[in-house]
């Protein structure tokens, strides 16, 4: 089965059937995304992303450490 | 010298989470003077900075009041965080890491722009679940 066949049945549908398969389709993609990212659960993002200046003392610090060794 | 590469399984953080809970979790041992310990991983692109909570840099002898401080982000703004340098040893690789050390034990073990990808190249495969460390320039 191709998209534009099911386009094309879909298309032939009565308008309140074609509402309805809308909602179908739209309540079957959220069930399958939902294990992955559930409402009202935290998820902690520990990442310091936007840490550069503590990236540049690293950095600094690694270098001095080779001049040492 | 040829240059090296080892792939590594993914790993599940939290069995009733399943597939969901999936991350590139490296093993490790973290070298400073004569004491190793060994760690688990987080490969962290997102992350400017390696991190290691307090108490494995306590183990490996990191003196606190020596080391230069550094400041975080995110969720990790309010941890106090200072430089801990030690070897990273993985298979075949030792290389010389740089660590924010932060005085909590609520963060995890990061691996970070500086300068775990600085030091090393890596590949990964969410889908195929599994991650690729190597030298720079061995992953084509």
């Amino acid at each position: 089965m191709v998209l534009t066949d099911v386009l094309a049945d879909a298309r032939a549908l009565p308008r309140a059937e074609q509402f309805r398969l809308i909602q179908e389709l739209a309540a079957a993609l959220l069930r399958d995304e939902a294990p992955l990212i559930e409402a009202g659960r935290e998820y902690p993002v520990w990442s310091p992303d936007a840490a550069f200046g503590a990236a540049d003392v690293l950095l600094r610090s690694l270098d001095a450490d080779r001049g040492q060794s | 010298m040829s240059k090296r590469r080892e792939r590594f399984p993914f790993v599940m953080r939290a069995p009733a989470a399943g597939q969901a809970s999936l991350a590139p979790m490296l093993p490790f041992r973290l070298r400073l003077g004569s004491r190793e310990e060994s760690v688990s991983r987080l490969i962290d692109t997102g992350a400017a900075v390696n991190v290691l909570p307090w108490s494995v840099g306590e183990r490996l002898g990191g003196d606190w009041d020596a080391a230069a401080p550094v400041t975080l982000t995110g969720n990790l703004a309010a941890v106090e965080a200072r430089v801990l340098l030690c070897e990273g040893l993985v298979g075949g690789f030792g290389p010389r890491l740089a660590f924010a050390w932060s005085k909590s034990d609520a963060v995890p073990v990061l691996l970070g722009q500086i300068n775990f990808l600085l030091v090393f190249d890596v590949r990964l495969s969410r889908s195929g679940q599994w991650f690729d460390v190597a030298d720079p320039g061995a992953i084509p």
